[in-house]
This record gives structure tokens, sequence and C-alpha cells, in this order.
């Protein structure tokens, strides 16, 4: 089992928890780890910067790709996984994983994602303003990692207002999506993204509703299910007997096997992977075919 | 309380747990739990004895069980139900304090707050006072109410200067806030810069402090919640928030601010279990020499019963108790607390583990054997007043420091030799390290990880630590 869920243990002041690095051309799937990898230059081409000069205004030198797993979405929700790919102008990039393999690792992880993330000067998120920077922002500061989020004169500074005009949120970028549209995106998601621009259809995916049940069955090693015997995907709380509201209730607790609760999660961790190997795609997809429109 | 007159009442067991009992009124809607009868009176006659005001909830409790008999809520016939139980004292005004002639109590403020103290004070000068909480442990305390019907106040004002001059508003902090005194922005910074040092911001949390700022924030809180008439948790709230406003913008942090009981009492459950984990795992890997040295038990008292539930039950006087652990025949009491240890908490301690009272016996008829052995899980000083008078009691008192020493050394130990039993646990410990980090959490920051945001946590390690401690008894069942 250790050697599926392979990585780096990291120790901050708070604790240990999982990195997990992979260069992009290893993220296996249709030909886009591939076409990333050949294509980064592009982020430090002169050409690219002359077509783009309001886009590479706020694309700095050191640039990091962002995306998130949460066990819900509420602020309240423990946030699990971090995928973070960063580059500086055209090296070849690779996925950084934080892993938090139960919820004692969230807050250690949480931690060395805020001291990581101080080092990139540009945020590529997908709907990041709205979700991901949000709920690190809150759990970091729940956490008690609020020294992480204060500016000199002592004032709470957001990850988003922290990059300011250096964040950059596809989904709200009009260039980006303009280009999206004229192949035909409407919707502008990343999947739809994939499917049109790389004719990859993802296949046994874990939908995005059952990511939070798949966490908890891997933390608490059990499933939750119906009298019946059914699986129930709603409700977090998988503790029964000391957590809140569970006693009485219609549903019973099964223990689920390993194996399954691992090649669970490892598909969630791909998932995000893939979603943010997408980001950097649709970002280059961009450069390659786009163009910015004059004011 | 509701009486007999507003209707009658039945009592059923619960149609989901069938060994509750629950009272239903005419209506058939449910108003009250019942527990069983003796735990009612163990719980009334311990109040009783240590001086503790009986609460609402158990007086009803006591009123419930007169329901058979008469179909009424009836606290008095309860009491009798109980086995003939006196009623609680009513605290009267005691009169013999009537007769103390004045120049005592004047001599007495003038020893408490000498009058070129209060002179320096009320001109600007740093000099300390006494708050009026010096005067209440004095013991002509009640003799100012019965002196002068307006209590100290109305006493200063007949001393004339300087003593008449605003005294009484510098020593009684309760009311000396006034809300146009405050600056709201230094007091909204200073409570955000503890919120993010993951320090206590509720004023339920400050008011009973050691530290004299931290009631002073206290005594604030309080003035700008009369202020803006809400309650102590919603006024801090708004004032973390104060000027922040863009950052928290639509999210809620009332359930940061404010301590939950059910996270207190996982906070509690935590701190046990980290205990036994301790006791069991250290027999395993021999690294207890130190803590037996110390506490006087011997390697035959951990061989496997080190089991809550029946077994550390005990009974003294007729009444039950029931001790957190039990090794051998020795008693362990676990204290994982986020505030002041008084002298209320400590005359409980000692009511149930005093060595000079005649020895209790188990549940199972054994007779339980002394020192007992108390564990506190927090900082030194939140106990340190009461440290000594426990251990006169003959208590061995084992602090914060000593069982993380011992933590970390069963912690490395398993490592090396029973590494396989993190893994076979469920859930899985993936890391050991953060068990140590969590118990140090637990005892050093309480008031972190008793935010609403680390329940997942805390189930996590509550389910981790039972986990291990089945495995340890497995182990040592062969």
């Amino acid at each position: 089992m250790d050697d599926e869920l392979s990585g780096e243990e990291i120790r901050s002041t708070k604790g240990k928890f999982l990195v997990i690095r992979e260069p992009i051309i290893n993220i296996d799937y249709g030909c886009i780890g591939q076409h990333c990898d050949t294509n980064i230059g592009l982020l430090s081409s002169q050409g690219t910067r002359a077509r783009f000069p309001r886009l590479f205004d706020r694309l700095g030198e050191r640039l990091a790709f962002l995306d998130i797993e949460s066990c819900g979405f509420s602020y309240n929700d423990p946030i699990f996984l971090i995928t973070l790919f960063q580059t500086r102008g055209g090296e070849p990039i690779s996925r950084c994983s934080l892993l938090a393999r139960d919820f004692t690792e969230e807050s250690p992880m949480l931690e060395y994602f805020l001291s990581e993330v101080r080092s990139s000067d540009t945020l590529v998120t997908y709907c990041g303003k709205s979700f991901d920077c949000g709920r690190i922002d809150r759990r970091a500061l729940d956490l008690g990692l609020g020294r992480f989020l204060v500016d000199e004169n002592f004032r709470l500074v957001s990850l988003d207002s922290r990059f300011g005009s250096r964040h950059v949120d596809l989904k709200f970028e009009k260039d980006v999506q303009r280009t999206l549209r004229n192949v035909g995106i409407v919707d502008g998601g990343l999947q739809s993204f994939e499917k049109i621009a790389f004719g990859y259809i993802r296949e046994g995916e874990i939908s995005h509703e059952r990511v939070p049940t798949t966490y908890f069955e891997f933390v608490t090693r059990r499933k939750k299910v119906d009298l019946d015997g059914h699986r129930l995907t709603r409700g977090k709380s998988c503790f029964g007997e000391y957590a809140r509201g569970n006693r009485g209730k219609d549903f019973r607790f099964e223990p689920i096997d390993e194996k399954i609760a691992l090649k669970n999660l490892l598909k969630v961790i791909r998932h995000n992977a893939f979603d943010t190997q997408a980001l950097i795609a649709m970002l280059l997809y961009h450069l390659e075919n786009g163009k910015e429109n004059s004011l | 309380m509701r009486c007999g007159s507003f209707g009658r009442y039945n009592i059923k067991t619960s149609d989901k747990d069938r060994s509750r009992r629950v009272v239903h009124n005419q209506s058939g809607h449910r108003i009250s739990r019942l527990r069983a009868p003796l735990k009612i009176r163990a719980d009334y006659l311990e109040r009783l004895e240590v001086g503790d005001p009986i609460p609402r909830v158990l007086r009803k409790e006591i009123g419930c069980l007169a329901i058979p008999l008469t179909s009424c809520i009836d606290f008095k016939l309860g009491l009798e139900i109980l086995g003939d139980l006196d009623a609680p004292k009513r605290r009267g005004r005691d009169y013999s304090q009537q007769c103390i002639p004045a120049h005592i109590l004047t001599d007495e403020i003038r020893r408490l707050w000498p009058e070129e103290h209060v002179r320096g004070f009320l001109a600007g000068r740093s000099v300390s006072l006494p708050s009026i909480g010096a005067l209440r442990r004095s013991k002509f305390y009640q003799a100012f109410f019965n002196k002068t019907r307006g209590g100290l106040k109305q006493f200063l004002q007949g001393m004339g200067e300087p003593y008449s001059d605003g005294l009484y508003f510098a020593v009684h902090r309760g009311g000396t806030y006034f809300y146009e005194d405050i600056d709201e922005d230094e007091l909204g910074r200073s409570l955000f810069s503890r919120f993010l040092e993951g320090k206590c911001v509720s004023w339920g949390a400050l008011s009973c402090s050691t530290f004299d700022e931290e009631r002073d924030l206290a005594g604030q809180i309080a003035a700008v919640a009369r202020h803006y008439r809400v309650s102590d948790v919603s006024a801090a709230c708004l004032l973390i928030r104060k000027n922040q406003d863009r950052f928290w913008k639509g999210k809620d942090i009332r359930k940061e601010v404010e301590i939950s009981r059910t996270a207190s009492k996982q906070n509690s459950i935590l701190g046990e279990r980290f205990v036994e984990f301790l006791l069991s795992w250290g027999y395993l890997t021999g690294t207890l020499s130190k803590f037996m040295e110390r506490t006087g038990l011997c390697e035959e008292d951990f061989v496997f019963n080190t089991s809550r539930g029946g077994s550390a039950r005990f009974r003294y006087n007729g009444d039950q108790y029931e001790a957190d652990l039990r090794i051998g025949n020795r008693a362990i009491e676990v204290k994982t607390f986020h505030r002041i240890f008084g002298s209320r908490d400590t005359k409980r301690l000692l009511l149930r583990y005093d060595q000079r009272r005649n020895a209790p016996k188990w549940e199972d008829g054994e007779q339980l054997e002394f020192p007992s052995v108390v564990f506190f899980n927090s900082v030194s000083d939140c106990y340190s007043k009461s440290r000594r008078e426990i251990e006169d009691h003959g208590l061995v008192v084992i602090t914060f420091e000593e069982t993380q020493e011992l933590l970390k050394k069963v912690l490395t130990t398993m490592q090396k030799d029973f590494s396989d039993s993190f893994y076979q646990t469920c859930p899985r410990v993936y890391t050991p390290d953060n068990l140590a980090t969590t118990f140090e959490e637990v005892s050093t920051h309480p008031y972190l990880i008793l935010r609403s945001c680390y329940e997942n946590q805390r189930l996590l390690v509550i389910s981790q630590l039972e986990s291990l401690i089945k495995q340890a008894h497995a182990i040592q069942n062969g």
C-alpha cells in the first residue's frame, strides 16, 4: 500500500504530511502532458510577449498553477489536496501534490503551501477567485496559521489580494474565454476544453460529489450505508459514536476494503492533477491560438 | 421548573434508544431525558458536599422521579424517592456581621488600599491596586452590605477623600468599563492578534483568567456587547472583524470564537484516551520505569485491567463514582481543561480521592488503593494554586511536561519495535509524530483545538487512539 501512495514526507512545525512530485510529461493521459511540456517555452518567448502585451504585464517570471480538493463547499470543510505546478520562465514543470492523509496533516500541509506559494509571483487558477483562494484563506485562519495572511500593517490580506492583478483566473479571463468560444467551447470548462481541443474524454473518473465521501472513506476506513446496505454519499461526518447528530439516524457504518479506499483516493489525486494540467494547457492553447483584443 | 398544576406527565422508554427513559408532557412532546436514579443521586450529593449550586436541569430530573406516583414534577417528592435527601440550603444574609464596628471595616480598607497608593493611582501614576476580589476573600465582605445597604460603594462614599473619589470604580473591574472610554479599533486589534495566535477571545474564557490584562479585555467586550445590545460572542466577532470587512465578507467566525460544550467534551475524552494509550503502550514498550517509581505502581498492576466502564466504578459512602482509568487497584484521574482549576474543582477531586478518608471500594469488591494519580493535561499556570493542596492530600500529580516526554518516548519505541501496529489500526495512523503534536496542542493551545474547524481532527485522533489501545490489550492477552 505504501508503494502505491509513495511520496516524500515533509515536516513542518505543525507536523508531517505527504508530497507527491512528478514531471508533467509523466502524467499519462492523451497528449496533453506532452503538449504542455513542448509548448511551455511560449511563456518566455518574445513573440508571444509581443502578441499578448497586456497578459504578459500580469504574468511574472515565476508562475504557480493551483487547484485544490476539499471535503465540501462550506468554508469549514477541510482541504486535503493541493496540486501546484510551479514554473520559472520556460523551464520544464513538474507536479507537486500536497496530500493530507488524515485530518491531522491538514494544518502542516497548509503551512507548507502558504510558505511555498510566496516564492511565486503569479497565480493561475480556474475559479480560484471564488473558490480555491477563499477556502485556503479561511482554513488557514481557523487552523491558527493566520500569520501567513497578515501584511506588515497587521491587516489580513487574502491570497487573492496578495497576488492582486497577478492572479489570473482563467474562468474570468475574457480573452481566454473568447478563444475557447471561437473553437466551440461554450461553457469554458476544463473537461469540455480537453474534449474539443485535444479530443480527450476522461473515463473512470470520480464525480465531484463523491470526492468528500471518498476521502472520508479513505481516512476512517469505513463507509456509510443505509439500512438496506446501499452506500450513502451525503453527510460528512463518519465517526458515528462521538459525532454530533449521528445518534438514532437510519444509517450504519461498514468497514471498507483498504485497497478500494486507496484506489478511489488515487483517482481523486489523479483527477486533481488532470484538472491542473488542463489549466496549463488552456493557457498555452490561448497563447498559441488566441489573440489579445485591442482596448 | 414546571409544576404539577401545568399538566400531567408520563415516563416512556425512548423509541430510538431502548436504554433511555424520556419524559413526555400531556401533548406527547418530549420534555426531558432521565438518567438512572443512582446517577442523579450521586450527582446531587456531590454538588451538596462541594457547595455547588443545584442547576435547573438537575432539579427537573429529580422532580421527574415523582411522575410515576403523582404524574407531576415534584422536586421535594423526588428527593424523598432518592432516599430522603436534604434539600439544598438557601444562602441568607449573615446577620452576625451586623455588629462589626465601622472602624474595623475602615481599617480593613486602609490595609487593602493604603491612602498614598490610592492618591497616586487617582493622580494617574502607575500604582497597582488590588481588585475587589481581594475584599471578597476578606471575612468582613458581608459586613459592608449589612452596614450600609449599598455595599462597598456606599461605604467608601462615607469615608471621605481620597476613597470617595472614584476608588470604587477603579477596583470594581466589572462595572468600570464604559463604552465611551473604549477604543474599539485598539480592542479589535488586540482581539484579532489573539485570534491569530489561537488564544481565547470569548468573554467567558477571558473573564475567568488569572491575568489582569485578559480580565480587562473581558470587561471591555462586555461593555461593547452592552452598547450594541448583542451577546458577548457577537461583540467579540464584531471586534475581530473590525476594519477588515473586505476579508471577512460572507464568512462567519462565531463557531471559532465560542466554545461549544461538544468540543469541550471531545477535548476531555481526547485527554483521557491519550493517557490510556500512554499507559497501555508504555507498559508494552517498557518505558514506564520512571513513572512507576514516581507513582509506586508495579508491573503486575498493568496487566490488562486498564479499562473503562464497569471496572473503573467505585463506591464510597453508598454513592457511586467513576474514575477515568483504573490500573490495578489504583484510580487514575485525567484533567484536560482550558480554564483555571479552581477551589471547587479541587474540592470535587479530593472528595473522591482523598487519602485521609475511609478507603472506598471498587465495584468488583476490591479495595481502592492509594495514592491515586492525577494527570493535568494543561499548562502549570492553570493549576499551580491547587497543586500543593492536592499533593498534600496524598495524590500524585503528573504534569503535562512529564506526560509529553513519556508520550514521545513511547511513540519512538513503538515506531522501532511495533511499527506494524500503526498500520493495522482503523483508522490508520500515518504519522505517529502528529499524535504528539496533537497532544501538545490539546494541552498548551486548548482554545485552538476547541475551534469547530478541528472537530474532524479531534474525532479522528480519538478513534485512532481507541484502536491502538484495543491493540495493546490484544497483544497483552497474547
